[in-house]
């Protein structure tokens, strides 16, 4: 007979499932917010290259 | 309470419960094999194109049209969701799998075309942005929603979507279109059909299943091969057009005129196949599916490859 280890909901339960669910919506949140860090990083540095071409094209003239 | 007034249709979907996608079934979304393909094109235009961009404006511009296409991949899997359950070659997708829902693939690609339109826009350049949400535009609503179910001509007109990337890639460095980005256009446009009917041509089954009128369906498996013929053709002559315009050097011709005979000459194998459905006729159309995708490949490559030569020879990496 198997029996389930204590504390680790068995398989295909709504206790397992939610477990799941909720494992999974945790590393989606983390995958926004990276890409979301990462969008900001390249707004920043886009926006400083750029204005260092802007700069340069001005002192150049 | 009596069920005789019971209606079954009216009664809500009973659905398993779901646990929600992985991270990794939202970039299967994004069908990341074409987007390479994509990107490969897209660096081609861009490099080859005169003019230059600063290297971070650049990664930018391409990491935009890879998510572009991968935006309009996934707004095409929420349209075609029934078919792709019922077509062995889709049936793993994400959707029909049950790990994303049609509402989040569509909300995903939704906001990610939005994205990469606007950056594309604000960092590079307004044309190659302009031409990027054509791009997407044209594969979701002209293409998957308009003509694939329609016309057995789906592939045709809908190829032009797959063919703009370069002339993306191009408006990104120069801010124009050009004859030399729709030469790049033309080359893609003309290899789709000869590309996309072997493959129908040996999965024919499947998409009558579904209803999708390919033209194996439509018109037959002679017509098909036909026409394969008559685009391969076409797409060879047309596929040595950069040497003349200068796009291309003499190692471009070489190959493209090498690969374009071999690319013909398969052609011509599946044509004598006429309305043979048997298993040496499959292996033919499946050789000149497979071929076509390193012609090509390489063809693109060694336009990359001349131009970055042609850059360090004028000192542009020096």
């Amino acid at each position: 007979m198997i029996e389930s280890s204590p504390g680790r909901p068995e398989e295909g339960s709504a206790t397992h499932v939610e477990a799941e669910r909720q494992a999974r919506q945790r590393k989606r949140s983390i995958a926004i917010a990276l890409s979301l860090l990462f969008l900001a990083v390249l707004f920043y540095v886009v926006t400083l290259v750029k204005m260092g071409g802007a700069l340069t094209e001005k002192a150049g003239s | 309470m009596s069920d005789a007034g019971f209606d079954a249709t009216l009664a809500p979907e009973v659905k398993p419960l779901s646990v929600g996608g992985e991270v990794r079934d939202f970039v299967a979304l994004l069908k990341p094999r074409v987007m390479s393909l994509v990107v490969f094109t897209a660096l081609v235009g861009m490099v080859a194109a005169p003019g230059s961009l600063h290297p971070l404006i650049g990664a930018v511009a391409l990491l935009c049209i890879a998510v572009g296409a991968g935006a309009s991949g996934a707004l095409n899997m929420w349209f075609d969701a029934d078919i792709d359950a019922r077509m062995a070659r889709t049936a793993a997708r994400p959707i029909p799998r049950g790990s994303v829902t049609p509402e989040e693939a569509l909300a995903f690609g939704t906001v990610l075309s939005v994205i990469s339109v606007m950056a594309l826009g604000l960092f590079v350049n307004w044309v190659a942005a302009a031409l990027l949400a054509f791009t997407i535009a044209f594969y979701v609503f002209i293409y998957t929603i308009w003509l694939k179910r329609r016309t057995p001509q789906n592939i045709v007109i809908g190829g032009a979507a797959g063919a703009f990337p370069p002339m993306v890639g191009w408006a990104a460095v120069t801010g124009s279109v050009s004859i030399e980005s729709a030469v790049l256009f033309a080359i893609i446009f003309m290899w789709t059909p000869p590309h996309f009917w072997a493959l129908a041509l040996y999965r024919a089954r499947d998409y009558e299943r579904v209803g999708v009128p390919m033209l194996p369906v439509v018109s037959g498996l002679a017509e098909t091969r036909r026409q394969i013929l008559i685009y391969s053709v076409l797409l060879a002559v047309i596929a040595v057009a950069p040497w003349f315009i200068g796009l291309g050097g003499l190692a471009y011709l070489a190959i493209s005129g090498l690969m374009g005979a071999r690319f013909v000459w398969l052609a011509v194998l599946v044509f004598r196949d006429g309305d043979s459905d048997d298993r040496a006729a499959d292996q033919r159309a499946k050789a000149l599916f497979v071929f076509s995708i390193y012609y090509l490949f390489a063809l693109f490559a060694v336009l990359l490859l001349e131009h970055v030569a042609a850059r360090v020879a004028a000192g542009w990496l020096a």
